[in-house]
């Protein structure tokens, strides 16, 4: 994982937002379960909202981070049968590899987008945030949308640099949970 | 051609190609839906729906944990601790790598991360005290895959999730196997060691000076204590053992042991938001799940595997073989969502417990970590020893014969692998 790529657009501080809002939700998430015991056992009353609001960051945590995954090369994949091949073979199977993965992104935004259409229809409040879901569920267009943009990013920055090695490879695997 | 043949072609073709692994399933999955004439709002309706069971949380928090008692200083203590208990041995570094993954294994649910945080204190000092930089990288590598198989581990919490089965019953039932393993390590170390002429100057075992590190450990050691003590008496879920775990962290590492700094819990918030973002290949796998019932896979691969998924024994040898195959190209928490839907019905069908057959993929998946081109473990162990991957993936197989060894273990004796499980939470139903 190369940590010091710092040349994204659309950054804070020198880190793309996504970092720091990606930082916040884990936060938020951790901050959320120790509530949820804290209030249990110490202040003796059963708080509702925690459990949703842990669950919904997490589901942006994801979408974010999946979008970090992407300028930091970490997302897993399979690539040591291409490594094999010669630069020029492999650099041509990962772009091709890359623009099926921007086609799926691209999917899951359409597909997202008519998911949001069916959901604007209706109400559907979360009882105990008062939030209706549906505002949640954009992560779905804007995390796929946010890789997507990450993803032209890293080639937009190989093309503008010394154009060697891979945009969105590194010699080193992601590494195992 | 069946829409199983196109659909199974279109998942290898792009596997190999190296498509990432979220958008193989993803494009596997909308294929089947249309040949199944489903709408694909199906998969958007289960990227959302995939990330909502509330103990998939425990992930990103048993991460954070991990890496904030790592930067907290908790990993020095376990290390005294076992330096003292087995430093005059011969191979003791060795020894004390192995004892000391295995304590900060049950902090931790992540065997690359084990590895990073005692590995990064004893290879230095094994170098230093001239072990050869192939011994102290795949010592540690090994070693601290035991993160994995001692619970907390994040490895179980995808397996039971997946296979549908209890968390807490998947935790207790890998600390049995996790000391088996423990102990094979030790004696490969040892054994190792002895025929290098390796270490062996550690001042004398007494338990003075053990009880003084156990004692200034206390709060290290009382980490598992807190987190499978709490499941253990019901007053944590899992997914709230981990929260408490953060906060446990964050109060040791700030006010006990004061090493963390603002850089350094930023820099674990940071690392978890990564490791957060490659869950979103489990968004695809509801729909994945679904429609592998909808082309009858589970009953396939029942049938395709004939008298051999008649026999435990030569069905968990050909499956242990296959996943240990597949965990050398793929990563162990992508190999655990693909396969664990195909096989385990299989597995229950030749007469293995689900909690067993749980221990036993995470156990091929440790082995995963030891092998190229895919291994966590081998990379961090190969760079904290300044090896080649080449001269750690040699040095690192007698240790994967503990491994292997530990699973035949698991297979010989599934009742002792439930025993524990069983005697606390009851017989499974």
């Amino acid at each position: 994982m190369s940590s010091t790529r710092l040349r994204q657009s659309l950054s804070i501080a020198g880190r793309p937002f996504e970092d720091w809002v990606a930082c916040g939700l884990v936060a938020i998430i951790a901050a959320c379960v120790c509530l949820q015991v804290f209030s249990r056992y110490v202040l003796n009353i059963g708080l509702v909202w925690t459990e949703d609001a842990a669950m919904f960051a997490m589901t942006w945590a994801v979408y974010l981070g999946a979008a970090m995954a992407v300028h930091e090369r970490f997302h897993v994949r399979m690539m040591a049968t291409v490594m094999v091949l010669p630069y020029r073979a492999a650099w041509a199977i990962t772009f091709l590899s890359d623009l099926i993965w921007a086609a799926f992104l691209v999917f899951m935004m359409v597909y997202g987008w008519e998911y949001l259409e069916l959901l604007w229809r209706q109400q559907t409040i979360v009882a105990s945030m008062k939030i209706d879901a549906k505002w949640i569920q954009t992560i779905i267009v804007l995390g796929n949308g946010l890789m997507l943009y990450r993803l032209f990013e890293a080639y937009w920055f190989w093309w503008r640099g010394d154009r060697k090695g891979f945009p969105t490879v590194d010699d080193e695997e992601a590494p195992d949970l | 051609m069946s829409d199983v043949v196109i659909i199974c072609s279109v998942f290898v073709v792009l596997m190999v190609i190296g498509v990432p692994i979220y958008a193989v399933i993803g494009f596997s999955v909308a294929i089947a839906l249309h040949l199944a004439d489903i709408p694909q709002t199906m998969l958007a309706q289960t990227a959302f729906t995939a990330l909502q069971p509330f103990p998939l949380l425990s992930i990103p928090l048993f991460v954070l944990a991990g890496r904030l008692m790592e930067k907290g200083g908790m990993a020095n203590h376990l290390i005294k601790i076992a330096t003292n208990l087995v430093g005059a041995y011969k191979g003791s570094l060795g020894l004390v790598t192995v004892i000391a993954c295995a304590f900060f294994a049950a902090l931790n649910g992540s065997g690359p991360a084990t590895t990073a945080a005692v590995g990064s204190v004893t290879i230095p000092t094994m170098l230093n005290e001239g072990y050869s930089r192939r011994f102290a990288g795949a010592v540690a590598a090994s070693a601290g895959a035991l993160g994995s198989l001692i619970p907390p581990s994040n490895l179980m919490v995808i397996y039971a999730l997946v296979a549908e089965v209890s968390i807490p019953r998947m935790f207790f039932a890998g600390i049995i196997p996790g000391i088996v393993v423990t102990a094979l390590l030790l004696v490969t170390a040892w054994y190792i060691a002895v025929r290098n002429g390796f270490g062996g100057k550690g001042a004398a075992f007494a338990i003075g000076p053990l009880l003084r590190a156990m004692w200034d450990g206390k709060w290290a050691m009382g980490a598992p204590l807190v987190i499978l003590g709490g499941i253990y008496t019901g007053i944590f879920t899992p997914t709230e053992a981990a929260g408490v775990a953060v906060a446990y962290a964050l109060f040791v590492g700030l006010f006990i042991y004061k090493e963390l700094s603002t850089e350094s819990i930023v820099e674990a918030l940071r690392f978890t938001a990564l490791i957060a973002g490659l869950l979103v290949l489990i968004t695809p796998t509801t729909a994945f799940g679904q429609v592998l019932a909808l082309y009858n896979l589970p009953e396939r691969t029942i049938e395709f595997m004939g008298p051999i998924g008649q026999n435990k024994w030569l069905f968990l040898l050909v499956v242990g073989t296959f996943l240990i195959l597949i965990g050398t190209f793929m990563d162990s928490f992508a190999q655990i969502v693909l396969f664990t839907p195909v096989l385990l019905p299989a597995a229950v069908a030749a007469g293995i417990d689900p909690i067993t057959f749980g221990i036993f993929t995470v156990l091929t998946c440790e082995i995963g970590f030891l092998t190229p081109p895919v291994g966590g473990n081998l990379f961090i162990g190969a760079k904290l020893a300044k090896a080649s991957i080449e001269q750690i993936s040699l040095a690192v197989l007698p240790f994967c014969l503990a491994y292997i060894v530990g699973m035949v273990f698991v297979v010989a004796f599934p009742q002792l692998v439930v025993w524990l499980p069983n005697l606390i939470f009851g017989a499974s139903k």
